[in-house]
């Protein structure tokens, strides 16, 4: 039975926070790492500092998803590196393929650290500060000034805003919920941040996103540079968004029947139009993500799903809408 | 260092040789070593890196050809054997050319490659 505690707690104006250790986390040192992420990666690092926090994308030369990651500045000369569950290696061996005699040292720390995310609606209270020191300085998206040495950092969840509490060791863990939980942040289980994240449309590795498709189709156009020069992928992402050859998109559905992952979405008459992608019940209703053809892929479409008649009303994810670039 | 003629090894054209001495010459380092490397990144996901260095390191290949000095690191190295550098000019030259057999293909400027 799936519960809806968190999205409702949120909504009352209060903060909620899971643990999200099951992502990966590098930690990349050396006067080089900076720049060969540049290199591979679609966002623009050229002004990334100490104190950055910043989203972007390894892909391969055919511009297929290697990972999304977010990448936060340790306060020193490295950053950590979060990649989604279970990528930390294949991250770390596609940057060390990648290196060639740079000034680069990638550890996984993934089993020795957590991670926690918060999430606030904007314009709710919510001072970090009185979180017994957990806090990002203005012109910040990053701070190591926290206890337990944590990094905290910024990054988009759908309509809300959310700070990652990363913790270098993770025995330290417990002790940074029980901080949490004392300024009346709600803890919400795995499953109830699944639901969340569908909720908002945040694409997810191997659902919405991996080596099958490329960026623009899971709709993480925020996370890709216009202006950059040279990166691998960089010529395929430039030519489908010059001539307009995207695919598929991601976009949100409800629908009035219980729908499964994997249901083939069809249009009123018969067209192949999607696949869902993520999908969880709330109630009566289905809501979740499907990956639609371009053609289709907008409000005014309603497609079905034809072994249950069921009607599938499509929506802007809330994600694509907070992070793309307002003219695409 | 070791200095090999093995057969597939990198090569530079006379053409291309001609160049990197005029190249050398220009930064005041007649006797210097041409490094050529490969880098992570460009479209295809690799780049070619030429830079003139005083000397070799420990581990290169060094391969000495039409009058220069060439020095290649071990990774670049399995990227980059049986290619052969040679020169473009002219008005619509392109400069350095790599001739890489192991490149299955190329971004549209040419300066990078996957494998």
């Amino acid at each position: 039975m799936t519960t809806n505690s968190g999205r409702e707690s949120l909504m009352e104006g209060r903060s909620i926070f899971s643990d999200i250790s099951e992502h990966g986390r590098l930690h990349m040192s050396g006067s080089d790492a900076i720049d060969l992420l540049n290199r591979l990666t679609t966002n623009d690092l050229s002004a990334f500092k100490s104190n950055s926090a910043i989203s972007t994308v390894i892909t391969n030369g055919d511009a297929k998803v290697i990972d999304y990651l977010l990448l936060a500045g340790d306060g020193r000369q490295g950053l950590w590196c979060v990649t989604s569950n279970k990528r930390s290696s294949t991250v770390a061996d596609w940057l060390d393929l990648y290196t060639f005699g740079e000034d680069i040292t990638t550890e996984d720390q993934t089993e020795n650290t957590g991670q926690l995310i918060i999430l606030k609606l904007p314009g709710t209270s919510f001072s970090l500060a009185e979180n017994e020191g957990f806090s990002i300085p203005a012109n910040s998206s990053s701070s190591t000034e926290n206890p337990f040495n944590s990094v905290m950092f910024s990054a988009n969840f759908g309509q809300y805003l959310s700070y990652h509490i990363l913790v270098p060791n993770k025995d330290d863990l417990p002790a940074v919920k029980s901080i949490l939980k004392a300024q009346s942040i709600v803890e919400i289980s795995t499953e109830e941040f699944e639901n969340l994240r569908i909720h908002e449309g945040v694409p997810s590795y191997s659902k919405e996103f991996g080596e099958f498709n490329n960026p623009l189709e899971a709709r993480l156009t925020g996370s890709i540079s216009e202006s950059k020069g040279c990166y691998t992928g960089q010529e395929v992402i430039a030519r489908l968004q010059t001539y307009q050859k995207i695919q598929r998109l991601l976009m949100s559905f409800e629908a009035d029947k219980n729908i499964s992952i994997g249901t083939i979405l069809t249009t009123k008459d018969g067209h192949n139009a999607g696949v869902v992608t993520s999908a969880y019940k709330n109630g009566s209703v289905t809501r979740g993500l499907a990956l639609v053809s371009s053609k289709y892929a907008n409000s005014d479409h309603l497609l079905t799903e034809s072994e249950q008649n069921a009607l599938i009303k499509l929506s802007d994810p809330n994600h694509a809408l907070a992070t793309e670039p307002s003219e695409l | 260092m070791s200095i090999t003629t093995e057969p597939l090894t990198i090569t530079i054209t006379e053409n291309g040789a001609k160049h990197v001495r005029s190249f050398m010459e220009a930064e005041g380092v007649a006797s210097g070593i041409l490094r050529v490397a490969v880098k992570g990144g460009g479209c295809s996901g690799l780049t070619y890196a030429l830079d003139i260095a005083s000397e070799a390191q420990e581990d290169d290949k060094v391969i000495q050809q039409n009058g220069v000095t060439l020095a290649v690191d071990k990774k670049s190295y399995i990227f980059l054997a049986g290619t052969e550098l040679d020169y473009s000019g002219g008005l619509n030259g392109k400069g350095f050319v790599f001739n890489n057999p192991n490149a299955k293909k190329s971004c549209g400027c040419g300066t990078s490659f996957a494998v």
